[in-house]
């Protein structure tokens, strides 16, 4: 039998179905079996059922309030990414390296911590709160304190994407575009930014996806409040905890049709652009 | 456009670039700056263009200090190493960048544009590649379209940095022959760095040969070669055999040859000759030479090339001739003989 590859890393037929059964078992068990749960509960009581669920108002409110929270936070993650991107490859300065391990702390600290960080801050009784209390500005229990824990626990997302590749990429092009009399914003939106672009929409893509999936964090600064602080993951809960299962698969299953949307766009590029890509080359 | 480099310094952190380096280059030279990695070649060239600043020191263009000015406001033509052609964009895109980015006001109209990019891709040997990406193109072409960018905004300097390193060597003997002819077609004044010795002599009007960040010696690549200011240019340009020598009183004893040394200092020096400096014969007791024993011989088309072993010599000496006119007959391995150097190079032993 002709073999592609070296005899020395191949095992045998049956070994090799064997790893890769094994493997397709535990993805199916650990991930489609619940993905597959999530839309036959959803859909348990007929389609009537679950359209009459996405309907409510309550559920409409949380994934208004969603969606908002994501179109505010991913542009200014992806502000932030790119200039925290650009200014830690293409110059140098004092605590370059301080900075990279900030971008990662959002990473390294559990949700949870994070959103507490943000009570602690704002809270009636924390550093800031009786200040903003005073002046009428309510950000705890408030869109604002999901805006923000949001952006903290998404903050990586596309800077870490872009580090590495304009890494790769150097400052060369740069350097051409500015001999030839360009200035900073021209070589920035016609050399820097078209030279990153498919690596800015996948950090864009696991933002947004993160963003609009986040729990640990947001659950600590919403309050709870029915169809004014709950995002679409809080409101599962609330629903699950109800007993209403349906309902709760029903807006469960919306969270899971935008992750496989996620997956496939995030296919799709890694498919069609992966050289221009970090991500794709870990 | 004459350049003017008045005493530039530079510094990355520990390690001194340059130091306090002085030329001037004339308008329409052609000059190669020649030196190993680290002699500070490419700083220089960099701090010429304004992508890096002097620590200390003044740059002029024809007369005009820019010292202070930043690589766009410069109009200068600068070829990068590995090209840095912009990966996303067309050849033609690529060649009109210069002259889409200009204010609108100074800008060309756009049939203007696409008129010189036609003229430059004419120039360069492109024609019909103007709707390729850089990634479809062979390193020759690449290097082409890179200069036909640089000179898409007709700078009066072009300073190009290893502009050939990338390339195979037949190609690269191509371009220089072209390049030197594009540089005289256009009135360009020109500087490119090197470390290939013999593409600056092909090349280059005047030599510039740089070490550990300062000049060693400027001068035609006829002079540099035939008259090495130092110890340095000797052995970098062109094979050289380097032999201990020791000075006293204006006379010094080279491999135990009594020879004149005026001007050179007391104490150890080194001599330099190269191998087709020296003449080869049988030992004989009227004509003193270097006596050894012929440790190889390599008969390779027309040049006769022998290593000679003398004892008291850490290397073997290597000696060129051309067959048939100086020796007698070429000489077995094993066999002794006597060098009597043509032209021998004293410096004293820094």
């Amino acid at each position: 039998m002709a073999q592609r590859s070296n005899a020395a890393t191949t095992e045998g037929a049956a070994t090799r179905f064997g790893l890769s059964a094994a493997a397709f078992v535990y993805l199916a068990a650990v991930l489609l079996l619940p993905l597959a749960a999530v839309f036959h509960e959803a859909t348990r009581k007929g389609l009537g059922a679950f359209f009459e669920a996405i309907g409510d108002a309550d559920t409409m409110a949380a994934v208004r309030l969603t969606v908002t929270v994501a179109l505010i936070a991913v542009p200014l993650n992806l502000v932030f990414g790119l200039a925290a991107a650009w200014a830690v490859t293409k110059h140098e300065f004092p605590g370059k390296s301080l900075l990279i391990t900030l971008i990662d702390l959002p990473f390294s600290v559990s949700p949870v911590i994070s959103g507490l960080v943000y009570v602690l801050l704002f809270g009636a009784q924390g550093l800031l709160g009786p200040w903003l209390a005073a002046h009428g500005v309510k950000i705890l229990f408030a869109v604002p304190g999901i805006v923000l824990a949001t952006i903290f626990v998404t903050l990586p997302f596309i800077a870490r994407e872009l580090i590495p590749l304009m890494r790769a990429q150097g400052t060369a092009e740069e350097e051409a575009a500015l001999s030839l009399g360009a200035s900073g914003w021209q070589t920035f939106r016609h050399v820097t930014l078209p030279n990153v672009r498919w690596g800015l929409l996948y950090g864009v893509l696991l933002c947004n996806a993160r963003a609009m999936g986040e729990f640990g964090a947001v659950s600590v600064v919403s309050g709870h409040i029915r169809g004014l602080t709950n995002t679409m993951p809080l409101h599962v809960e609330i629903l699950y905890n109800e007993y209403n299962f349906a309902a709760a698969f029903a807006v469960a299953s919306l969270l899971a049709l935008l992750a496989l949307v996620t997956l496939a766009v995030k296919s799709l590029l890694e498919w069609h652009h992966g050289d221009e890509l970090a991500g794709a080359r870990h | 456009m004459s350049i003017e480099i008045d005493s530039v310094r530079k510094r990355f952190g520990d390690f001194e670039a340059l130091r306090a380096v002085n030329l001037s280059v004339e308008r329409g030279e052609f000059l190669a700056l020649l030196g190993p990695s680290g002699s500070g070649k490419t700083s220089l060239l960099r701090i010429i263009a304004g992508l890096d600043f002097a620590d200390a020191g003044r740059i002029c263009i024809d007369g005009a200090d820019v010292s202070a000015l930043s690589v766009r406001e410069r109009n200068i033509g600068f070829v990068f190493q590995h090209y840095a052609l912009f990966r996303h964009m067309t050849v033609a895109r690529n060649i009109a960048f210069g002259l889409d980015v200009r204010p609108r006001a100074r800008r060309p109209e756009r049939a203007a544009i696409a008129a010189r990019v036609e003229h430059l891709l004419g120039l360069m040997q492109l024609d019909g590649l103007g709707t390729r990406y850089p990634a479809q193109l062979s390193g020759g072409q690449r290097q082409r379209v890179a200069l036909a960018r640089a000179l898409a905004i007709e700078p009066h300097v072009l300073l190009l940095d290893e502009p050939f390193g990338a390339l195979d060597t037949k190609v690269r003997k191509e371009l220089r022959r072209w390049l030197r002819r594009l540089h005289d077609d256009m009135g360009l004044t020109t500087i490119f760095v090197t470390h290939d010795q013999e593409e600056a002599m092909e090349m280059a009007d005047r030599v510039v040969v740089m070490n550990k960040g300062a000049i060693e010696q400027v001068g035609t690549a006829q002079d540099v070669y035939d008259h090495p200011s130092t110890p340095f240019v000797h052995d970098f340009l062109g094979n050289a055999n380097r032999l201990p020598a020791r000075v006293a009183g204006g006379r010094a004893t080279v491999a135990g040859l009594d020879l004149p040394a005026p001007g050179v200092p007391d104490g150890p020096a080194v001599a330099f000759v190269r191998p087709h400096e020296f003449d080869l014969a049988a030992p004989s007791l009227s004509a003193r030479g270097i006596e050894g024993t012929v440790a190889h011989v390599f008969a390779n088309g027309p040049i006769l090339r022998v290593e000679v072993d003398v004892p008291g010599l850490p290397l073997a000496l290597e000696v060129e001739a051309m067959r048939g006119t100086t020796m007698v007959a070429v000489p077995e391995r094993g066999a002794r003989v006597a060098l009597h150097p043509r032209n021998i190079r004293l410096f004293a032993d820094r």
